[in-house]
C-alpha cells in the first residue's frame, strides 16, 4: 500500500485548515481552522510512524491531541474574556497592536 | 611582631581607617571623636615610623591586587629603604604636631566641619605616607594625584569664602598643568621599557637614547615642577595661603610642597643620565630659589611671605639635588621640614590671636606672646641659617657643595638668596614683634594645646641639624667637610643680612620706602609678581578661550548634528514603518507563512549545508529519504 494517499489527505486538511485560519474573521472559526491544521499534521505523524514501522508516530499524535485540547480549552477561555472586554468576538476588530 | 610587613602596614593603614571611618560614618564625623581617631591613628602612625627609624630594616615589599601573572600595574611595591623611612618620620611627626594643634587653632569651627577637616587630614597623611614609599612610578602617580585632591580640599576648606575657593583650584589647575608632563613622561617611559617599577627601571631605562630619556625626564620634572611650586609653576603656593593656617604648615611647607623634591631624589639614578635635563633642574632651583626670596621681601601677609620662603627653600633644594647630591638635598627637606612648620604655626598662633594676616597691623607682639616671639625667632635664626640651628647645617651643606662642584653662577645666586632669605625673615621678625607701634586688638599667648606642639617643633628645630654624619651614613653620602672659608660665607651673609633688617626696620637708619625708590624696576616688577599671574591670564582668556570657543563649536554643530540627524532619519523610516503594524492577526501570520514556505524551500536543498560535525557538505533531501518500498505508487 502506498504512503501518497494519505499524505495528500493530510495536506489537504492542512491547507484546508490554513486557509480557514487566514480567511475568517471569527475567532471560533480560527481556533477551528487550527484544530483542523493539528488533526492533519497527527494524520502525517501516524502515517508516516506507520510507513517507518515504528509506533513513536502513534504516541506523539496521542500526546498531540491531549495537546491540543487543553490548549482549545485555553482559546475558547481567553476568546470568552475578549469577547467580555472588547466586545467584540472578530478578529480584525481586535487590534489593538495597531501601528 | 616588628617585621617590616607588619610594620609598614601600621604606618600606612591607621590613617587610612581613620580616612574610612571617618569618611563613611557621619555620625562619627559630626562627633568629637572624629579628631580623637585621627589623632590616635596618626600617632600609631609615628610609633610604627619611628620603631622603623631605630630597627632601619630594608628591601622592597610587593603586594598583589590583582593576581596578574606579575604584570606590573595589578602590583603594589614599597620601598623600605633610607630615604623613605626618615620621610615617613618627618611626615607622621609633622602631621601629628600639626593635628593636635590644629584642636586648639580649630576650635571655632562646628563640629561637623572640624570633622571634614580630621577626615581630610587622615586621607593626606595616608597618601603622603604612600607617596614615599612606593617603588613603581604608576603607584607614585595614583598617591600624587591623592595628595594633591588633599591640598584642593584643604586650601578650599572654607570652601563659602570666594578667595579660598578660587586658590584651590588655581593650585589645582597649576599643579595637575605639570601633572600632565608627569604623566606623558611616565607613559612613554613604561612604552620604553614596559615596566613601572622603579627597580627594573633603574636597569632598563638607561639603555634607552639619551634624548629619549631625557625627554621622559624633563617631562616627569615638569610634574615636580608644579607640585614643588618650582618657578614659573609657583603661583599657586602664595594663593594657597587662604587654607587653614596648619594646613599651611604641614601640606604646603614641610611635606606635600616638597614631594617634587623628592621624586627628583626618588629617580635620581635615571636623571643622573641625563646632564642637560639635570642642569636645567639646577637653573630652575636657583632661579626659584632667588625669585622666591625676592617676593617674599615685599610682601605684607604673614603667610604670603613664608610661602614665598617656601618657595625659596624648595629652590635651594632643587638646585642641590640637580647638582647631584640627593642626601645633601634630602637633609635641607629634613630641617626644613620642621623649621618651616614652626614658623607657620607660629604665625597661626599670631593670626589665631589677632585675626589678621597683614604684618603692619602686628607690632610688639614680644610683650604679649612671649611664648610665640621665641617659637618664631628660633624659626627665622633656623631659616637665615644662623648657628647651630639646624637651617645652618644644610644650607652650609648646599652651598659648600655647590662652590665645591664649580657651579660658580648657581653658587652666587643662591649666596645672595641666602642674604635676601635672612633679611626677609627679620623684617617680618621686627615689624610683627618689636616695632613700636601696638597692635589695635588684645593679643593673648595661645592655649597650652597649640604651644606645646610648636615647642615640640622649636626643639627639632634647634637640633635637627646635628644628626647630619649619622643622616649621611644612613643616607650612603660620604660627606666631605671643607674647612675652607666658603664654609663661613652662608653665615656671615645671614648675619649681614640680619643686621640690614635690624638697621632699617629696628633702627630706622634709612627708611625703606627710599630703598624702594633707589630700586624702582625691580621692585614694580616684584610688586607685580613678575606679570605672570597677568601672563596666565592672558595666555587663559587669549589662547584657551578660543581653543574652547573652537571645540565648543565644532562639538555643537558637527558631533550634535551627526548625532541629530541620525535620529531624524531613524524617526522617519520608523514612522514609515509603522504602516505594516497593521494589528490584525491574520496579516502577521501571512509573514510567518511565507516565512516558513521559504524555510522548507531552503531546506529542499537548494543551498548545500555544511555539516557542523562531519565537516562534509550535505544535502538535506539526502535525509529525508522514506524506505523505498513505501514510494512505489508515485513511480
Amino acid at each position: 500500500m502506498s504512503l501518497y494517499p494519505t499524505l495528500w489527505a493530510a495536506f489537504l486538511m492542512f491547507s484546508l485548515g490554513l486557509f480557514g485560519v487566514l480567511s475568517r474573521r471569527h475567532l471560533v472559526a480560527i481556533i477551528m481552522g487550527i484544530e483542523l491544521m493539528f488533526n492533519a499534521s497527527n494524520l502525517a505523524l501516524v502515517t508516516i510512524g506507520w510507513a517507518y514501522g515504528v509506533i513513536t508516530g502513534q504516541i506523539i499524535a496521542l500526546f498531540a491531541i491531549a495537546i491540543t485540547v487543553s490548549e482549545v480549552a485555553v482559546g475558547l477561555a481567553l476568546f470568552l474574556l475578549v469577547e467580555r472586554v472588547r466586545k467584540t468576538v472578530y478578529a480584525d476588530e481586535t487590534n489593538l497592536m495597531k501601528g | 611582631m616588628f617585621d617590616p610587613q607588619t610594620l609598614l602596614l601600621s604606618v600606612l593603614l591607621p590613617p587610612f581607617i581613620s580616612f574610612a571611618l571617618n569618611g563613611l560614618i557621619p555620625p562619627l564625623r559630626k562627633s568629637k571623636y572624629a579628631a580623637a581617631l585621627a589623632i590616635f591613628s596618626v600617632f600609631i602612625s609615628t610609633l610604627a615610623s619611628l620603631i622603623l627609624l631605630i630597627k632601619r630594616p630594608g628591601g622592597e615589599l610587593i603586594f598583589e591586587w590583582i593576581p596578574a601573572k606579575l604584570f606590573s600595574p595589578f602590583l603594589f611595591g614599597f620601598f623600605l629603604d633610607p630615604f623613605s623611612i626618615v620621610m615617613f618620620f618627618i611626615v607622621s611627626l609633622v602631621a601629628l604636631i600639626v593635628q593636635v594643634y590644629s584642636l586648639g587653632y580649630m576650635s571655632e569651627e562646628n563640629p561637623s566641619g572640624l570633622g571634614r577637616y580630621y577626615t581630610f587630614h587622615s586621607l593626606f597623611a595616608f597618601s603622603m605616607l604612600g607617596f614615599v614609599a612606593s617603588s613603581s612610578l604608576l603607584q607614585i602617580y595614583i598617591f600624587w594625584e591623592l595628595v594633591g585632591l588633599c591640598s584642593y580640599l584643604l586650601i578650599g576648606f572654607w570652601y563659602y569664602k570666594p578667595e579660598a575657593s578660587r586658590a584651590a583650584v588655581k593650585a589645582f589647575w597649576v599643579t595637575r598643568f605639570g601633572d600632565v608632563g608627569f604623566a606623558i613622561g611616565m607613559v612613554i617611559l613604561w612604552g620604553a621599557t614596559g615596566t613601572f617599577f622603579l627597580s627594573e627601571l633603574f636597569v632598563k631605562a638607561p639603555e634607552l637614547p639619551t634624548a629619549y630619556l631625557s625627554l621622559c625626564m624633563l617631562l616627569i620634572f615638569f610634574g615636580a615642577m608644579g607640585k614643588s611650586a618650582q618657578f614659573p609653576l609657583h603661583v599657586w603656593l602664595p594663593d594657597a595661603m587662604e587654607g587653614p593656617t596648619p594646613v599651611s604648615a604641614l601640606i604646603h611647607a614641610a611635606t606635600m610642597v616638597v614631594a617634587g623634591v623628592y621624586l627628583v631624589i626618588r629617580l635620581f639614578p635615571l636623571f643622573q643620565f641625563t646632564p642637560e635635563v639635570l642642569s636645567f633642574v639646577i637653573w630652575i632651583g636657583s632661579i626659584t630659589a632667588l625669585i622666591g626670596a625676592a617676593l617674599a621681601l615685599i610682601q605684607e601677609d604673614i603667610k604670603r611671605i613664608l610661602a614665598y620662603s617656601t618657595v625659596s627653600q624648595i629652590g635651594y633644594m632643587m638646585a642641590v639635588a640637580g647638582a647631584g647630591a640627593k642626601s645633601i638635598a634630602f637633609f635641607h627637606l629634613f630641617t626644613h621640614a620642621f623649621f618651616k612648620a614652626l614658623l607657620f604655626l607660629a604665625a597661626g598662633s599670631i593670626i589665631h590671636a589677632i585675626s589678621t594676616n597683614n604684618i603692619w597691623q602686628m607690632g610688639r607682639l614680644s610683650k604679649r606672646m612671649p611664648q610665640t616671639t621665641i617659637l618664631f625667632l628660633i624659626g627665622a635664626l633656623a631659616l637665615s641659617g644662623i648657628f647651630p640651628f639646624s637651617g645652618h647645617f644644610s644650607k652650609d651643606e648646599i652651598l659648600v657643595w655647590m662652590h665645591v662642584k664649580g657651579f660658580r653662577i648657581h653658587f652666587f645666586i643662591l649666596l645672595f638668596t641666602a642674604f635676601l632669605t635672612a633679611l626677609y625673615m627679620f623684617r617680618t621678625f621686627f615689624i610683627v614683634f618689636m616695632g613700636d607701634k601696638e597692635a589695635k586688638q588684645h593679643p593673648h599667648e595661645s592655649p597650652w594645646v597649640m604651644t606645646l606642639p610648636m615647642w615640640i617643633l622649636g626643639l627639632l628645630a634647634l637640633i635637627a641639624g646635628f644628626p647630619k654624619e649619622s643622616l649621611f651614613k644612613f643616607l650612603g653620602h660620604d660627606s666631605e667637610s671643607y674647612h675652607s672659608y666658603i664654609a663661613y660665607l652662608p653665615l656671615s651673609v645671614s648675619i649681614l643680612g640680619i643686621m640690614t633688617a635690624w638697621s632699617i626696620y629696628q633702627m630706622k637708619l634709612f627708611k625703606p620706602s627710599n630703598v624702594a625708590e633707589a630700586l624702582s624696576p625691580i621692585t614694580s616688577a616684584l610688586e607685580k609678581k613678575l606679570w605672570l599671574d597677568d601672563i596666565y591670564e592672558w595666555f587663559y582668556r587669549g589662547i584657551l578661550d578660543g581653543l574652547a570657543y573652537l571645540c565648543g563649536w565644532f562639538d555643537r554643530y558637527i558631533v550634535d548634528g551627526i548625532v541629530n540627524a541620525t535620529s531624524w532619519y531613524i524617526k522617519q523610516a520608523s514612522s514609515q514603518l509603522r504602516e505594516i503594524q497593521t494589528g490584525r492577526i491574520q496579516d502577521y501570520l501571512y509573514g510567518i507563512i511565507a516565512a516558513l514556505l521559504l524555510l522548507i524551500w531552503l531546506s529542499l536543498g537548494v543551498f548545500p549545508v555544511k555539516d557542523r560535525i562531519n565537516e562534509e557538505i550535505v544535502k538535506p533531501k539526502d535525509h529525508i529519504q522514506a524506505p523505498s518500498q513505501y514510494l512505489e505508487g508515485e513511480k
